[in-house]
């Protein structure tokens, strides 16, 4: 009893500060929600198909830089990386949204839809957000900001990764996921925590 | 979710008259042959109890008018597997089926499979750790362990460097019927606007108490 009294204790202290950190995060993202729909909106009526995402990866990276963390930008092409470092030394986790939009002629009536028309493989096509990445962007936008301001309490170093061309590069073009490990991950983000988890690259099939 | 691969057969055969098929190499009745051919594959030679898996042939090209037996025909389609081994053995099993058919009416086959993504699997250690995250910050109730999918992401590559976890947050307003709503890469597919909080919440508790090791 006289052990298990201070281990009983040691995990609700563990619990409500993680209740507490929670409740934190809720504030926050109520706090934040207002910007993040402003920016997903934004993001959803200037949509860019993949491997050309200019526009939205400048955006990104102005964001990410009024944060004030280090940012490198045209990772893979269009994509950006946020690197948060915390108050505390400690891991590192990534933190992933992908960016493109599609080939699609937007059909539904919102103030912010989609009127942007491109050429997509010799044909005219419009292009859509029609895979809520538009969403992802705007939700890491805001996580990023929220995990700013929370930077005291950050024990490592968060690493806010917006890749490019998730629905595949255009041919003969490289992009997406796997250009964005050796552009980001290799050079950068590996050698950045030798004990964390995200740099113990490993190989797993599923079963 | 699945992995996703892209392949592509050339059956080429020997053209001749429509009128006169025993001067040529049929490489139409060989593509024929090759894709009833696939269809066994999955049914009589994968081990199903284990994972899912989808060969579709998605396009079928050939000939150019009714009274020409062509030279070429080229098919392509998608390989959809959840594990490593199956995939290794469904290529194998592709390419054997394919030049097989093709060399008993004397034509040949080329096979090509096209690099695509790789199984997107939630590592198991990661996932037991940040659940409790997870459902703490969405509600208990709102979690949903859903079976593997034959749709595809490019997470994968990540996942494969380092643990990984991957997340669908539902994005549907309450008041739609999901039965009439757009699906993903369609015209009307559309997104809630309140429903993004919860991913802000989401992205931010994982990575505090993962750092923490609150998590753990």
């Amino acid at each position: 009893m006289k052990l298990l009294l201070p281990f009983l204790l040691l995990l609700s202290f563990a619990l409500s500060a993680q209740n507490e950190s929670h409740a934190k995060t809720a504030a926050a993202a109520i706090e934040v929600e207002p910007k993040v729909i402003a920016w997903r909106h934004h993001i959803h009526e200037n949509p860019e198909l993949s491997n050309r995402e200019f526009e939205t990866g400048k955006y990104i990276a102005a964001h990410l830089k009024s944060l004030g963390m280090e940012v490198q930008e045209n990772v893979a092409h269009t994509g950006v990386v946020g690197i948060l470092k915390g108050g505390k030394p400690g891991g590192v986790i990534a933190l992933r949204a992908d960016i493109d939009a599609l080939p699609v002629v937007e059909e539904v009536e919102l103030p912010w839809a989609s009127k942007v028309r491109t050429t997509y493989l010799g044909k005219e096509v419009g292009v859509m957000h029609a895979c809520g990445h538009d969403t992802h962007v705007a939700m890491l936008m805001g996580a990023a900001e929220v995990l700013t301001k929370r930077k005291a309490d950050i024990e490592g170093t968060v690493v806010f990764m917006f890749q490019p061309a998730e629905e595949g590069a255009p041919e003969g073009e490289e992009g997406g996921a796997e250009l964005m490990i050796r552009r980001a991950y290799y050079p950068t983000i590996r050698s950045m925590s030798p004990s964390a988890s995200i740099s113990t690259p490993r190989r797993h099939s599923a079963r | 979710m699945a992995a996703a691969n892209s392949f592509e057969i050339t059956v080429k055969g020997k053209q001749a008259h429509g009128s006169r098929p025993w001067t040529s190499v049929d490489p139409i009745v060989a593509a024929a042959q090759i894709i009833m051919g696939l269809q066994t594959i999955v049914s009589r030679q994968t081990e199903l109890t284990k994972e899912a898996a989808v060969i579709t042939v998605g396009k079928i090209d050939g000939g150019v008018r009714s009274n020409i037996i062509p030279e070429e025909v080229t098919m392509i389609g998608t390989i959809r597997t959840l594990d490593e081994d199956m995939k290794a053995k469904i290529f194998e099993d592709i390419e054997r089926t394919a030049t097989n058919i093709a060399a008993a009416s004397g034509a040949t086959a080329e096979v090509k499979i096209n690099k695509g993504y790789p199984v997107t699997y939630n590592d198991p250690a990661i996932t037991r750790l940040l659940m409790p995250t997870v459902a703490a910050t969405a509600g208990e109730d709102n979690i949903n362990l859903i079976r593997a999918i034959t749709g595809a992401e490019d997470f994968s590559f990540f996942a494969q460097q380092v643990p990984g976890l991957f997340i669908f947050l539902g994005g549907m307003d309450p008041a739609m019927n999901p039965a009439e709503v757009g699906g993903h890469h369609t015209p009307t597919f559309q997104i809630d606007d309140r429903s993004m909080k919860l991913g802000v919440e989401l992205y931010t508790n994982i990575a505090l108490d993962y750092l923490s090791g609150k998590a753990r």
